[in-house]
């Protein structure tokens, strides 16, 4: 039996198989399960298992339910079932079917099923409802007849949205209804009617060249917002980095112009000051290029002379004394490649720049050591060769005395021969040997026998 | 007795319509007791996030003492899961719509159990015997005595 419940049932009332309030109740004797009997029934013939635990059941373990749980149920009060067709009758549900046969003012014949008058067929469809179900069914069963609103003709209701497209009694917009064309009329009037005289119609041309580059422009705009946002974000990224760079350069950092000026001065950041290499040879280019560093705001920090001072020295003594290499053929070599420094990796980040310099200063450390101890050797064999050049001058100059020295003697024999013979008889032995004397003589320095001082003692 | 099935889904409908569906399904159509279109998503982690497939659900005349057939529609673009159980005809080899379907279950409870069937997949793949059975496979999946998987995937 299908009723209408005029109270929500209370849920412990309901079956768990038909969801209404128990029917006949009949409970488990395994389980202690209740449900309408014939719910039950019906489930044990699909499947010999209780619907809730699935535990074997068996028609045989129905008993009829407890009379407290019976009475409950049969005291629901419940609408009756010609409700529909306008009884407002309610009563206990135990009380219902007296109504409906004897009683109901819309009972139909005497012996009526009470099932029965619940379900239905659709007369169109086929398909099965409840009474009440079948009223909201009807007018929407996709088989029912209805009537076009256009040219009446008498469809069913499937086939409504194809003949809609098609009707020829249909009213529809002018096909420039995009471009602004107001008219509306029946389907057969377009073409025939409308269609010649509409203002839209005829510039169908320029609309479609004008769509067609609206289009265009849209298509393009929309191209264009996408490079937009592309570069916005490329933007973005590149803001980022710079304020990590920033962050990174710390104090380094400077927003004008000094920074880039310096690196130029100093070759620190200028591809164009490049190579940055001390080349062989170079060496008074590359100490110009140190002592502008040096002098520039980056270096501040050095004292600007300290470098500077030697270098024009080191360029100077280079200058000044061409030959000055010959005597250190190798070691010139060697100062040379010592000389010559890695180029400033720019691509790397300050700290790696810092390196590259403090690399660069330390090579230069190197060279000037280099450069003191070459400049030492130098003086050391400068000296010697200046100490036989004096040692060679004074055995000229006691030549030159010793010269002078006969010549005094023999003019002082000349003028005071008689005293002079008397003096020192030995003096006579000597003859005239020293008329030929001469500073191109190859026998100098004198034959030894001149040095000896003359007897008189007087030089 | 086909009344007792529409009263039945009559009801579960109202509850449906009153309660709502539990979260992640919803009812697409239920124009009349022969068939009702459900779509459902995994919520939460799983391997078909944000994937939504549609169930239908076609009830005969013993419903709830018989099962609906229940599948997941293959037609108009859509397509059912890839999962161990699916077969991409639609058909579920899930015992619960089987031999362990029990009248005291709803469309409900099936929907919430094809829901954490889906969210507990930990492999996406199609039953190995998916080629061989789809050509065969009766046009109603009830109709098919499947060999029910173990039921840990
Ligand atoms: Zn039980
Ligand atoms: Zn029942
Ligand atoms: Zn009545
Ligand atoms: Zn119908
Ligand atoms: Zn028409
Ligand atoms: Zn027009």
């Amino acid at each position: 039996m299908l009723l209408n419940y005029v109270q929500e049932p209370n849920s412990n009332l309901l079956c768990c198989i038909c969801r209404t309030p128990f029917n006949e109740p009949v409970t488990t004797r395994s389980c202690s399960h209740t449900f309408c009997r014939d719910c039950i029934t019906q489930a044990i013939s699909h499947a010999r298992q209780c619907p809730v635990d699935r535990s074997v059941l068996t028609l045989d373990d129905l008993v009829p339910a407890n009379s407290i749980i019976r009475s409950l149920v049969d005291e629901l009060v419940v609408e009756c079932i010609h409700r529909s067709s306008g009884c407002t009758f309610t009563c206990q549900r135990q009380l219902l079917a007296a109504h409906v046969m004897d009683t109901c003012p819309y009972r139909t014949t005497a012996g009526e099923e009470i099932e029965d008058v619940q379900s239905v067929p659709c007369s169109l469809c086929g398909a099965e409802f409840a009474l009440e179900d079948l009223e909201e069914h009807t007018p929407e069963c996709a088989a029912s007849t209805v009537n076009c609103e256009f040219c009446t003709l008498e469809l069913a209701r499937s086939e409504l949205g194809s003949h809609t497209g098609t009707c020829s009694a249909a009213i529809i917009p002018c096909v420039q209804v995009s471009n602004g064309c107001r008219w509306t009329g029946p389907r057969t009037d377009l073409k025939s009617q409308h269609t010649p005289s509409c203002p839209y119609e005829a510039l169908s041309g320029f609309f479609e060249l004008h769509n067609s580059k609206f289009a265009r422009v849209a298509e393009e705009n929309l191209f264009l917002r996408h490079r937009l946002e592309v570069l916005e974000s490329r933007v973005q990224t590149q803001q980022r980095d710079l304020n990590s760079a920033k962050t990174a350069l710390g104090p380094w950092f400077r927003s004008d112009g000094v920074y880039a000026h310096s690196s130029n001065n100093g070759g620190l950041a200028s591809s164009a000051d490049l190579p940055l290499d001390l080349q062989p040879g170079s060496a008074s280019t590359s100490s110009r290029r140190y002592s502008q560093a040096d002098t520039s705001p980056t270096f501040e920090q050095h004292p600007p002379d300290a470098l500077a001072a030697y270098f024009p020295a080191e360029a100077d003594s280079f200058e000044r004394r061409p030959g000055w290499d010959a005597p250190f053929g190798a070691g010139s070599g060697t100062a040379n490649s010592q000389n010559t420094v890695a180029p400033l990796n720019l691509s790397t980040t300050l700290e790696g720049s810092l390196t590259g310099v403090r690399a660069s200063v330390v090579a230069l450390g190197g060279a000037v050591d280099s450069l003191a101890r070459r400049s030492d050797i130098a003086l050391s064999n400068e000296t010697r060769r200046l100490n036989e050049e004096v040692m060679s001058l004074r055995a000229n100059m006691h030549g030159l005395r010793m010269q002078v020295h006969a010549i005094m003697m023999d003019r002082n024999a000349q003028v005071t021969g008689r005293s002079g013979e008397g003096g020192g008889g030995s003096n006579s032995v000597m003859p005239n040997p020293m008329s030929p004397l001469g500073p191109g003589d190859g026998a100098w320095p004198p034959p030894a026998r001149f040095f000896y001082p003359g007897p008189g003692g007087k030089l | 007795m086909a009344s007792i099935a529409s009263r039945r889904l009559a009801k579960e409908l109202s509850e449906i319509k009153s309660e709502g569906c539990p979260v992640g399904i919803k009812l697409v159509k239920a124009d009349d007791f022969a068939t009702w279109w459900f779509t459902i998503e995994v919520m939460g982690e799983s391997l078909y996030q944000s994937e939504v497939y549609t169930l239908q659900f076609r009830f005969d005349a013993q419903y709830p003492i018989s099962s609906p057939a229940v599948q997941f529609v293959v037609k108009d673009g859509l397509e059912a899961p890839i999962h161990p159980h699916v077969y991409s005809n639609g058909h579920i080899c899930a015992s619960i719509l089987g031999n362990e379907w029990s009248p005291v279950l709803s469309v409900t409870a099936v929907c919430v159990t094809l829901q954490s069937m889906l969210a507990s997949c930990k492999k996406k793949e199609r039953p190995v015997d998916n080629d061989r059975y789809v050509r065969n496979a009766p046009e109603n999946p009830k109709k098919t005595q499947f060999e029910y998987h173990d039921d840990s995937v």
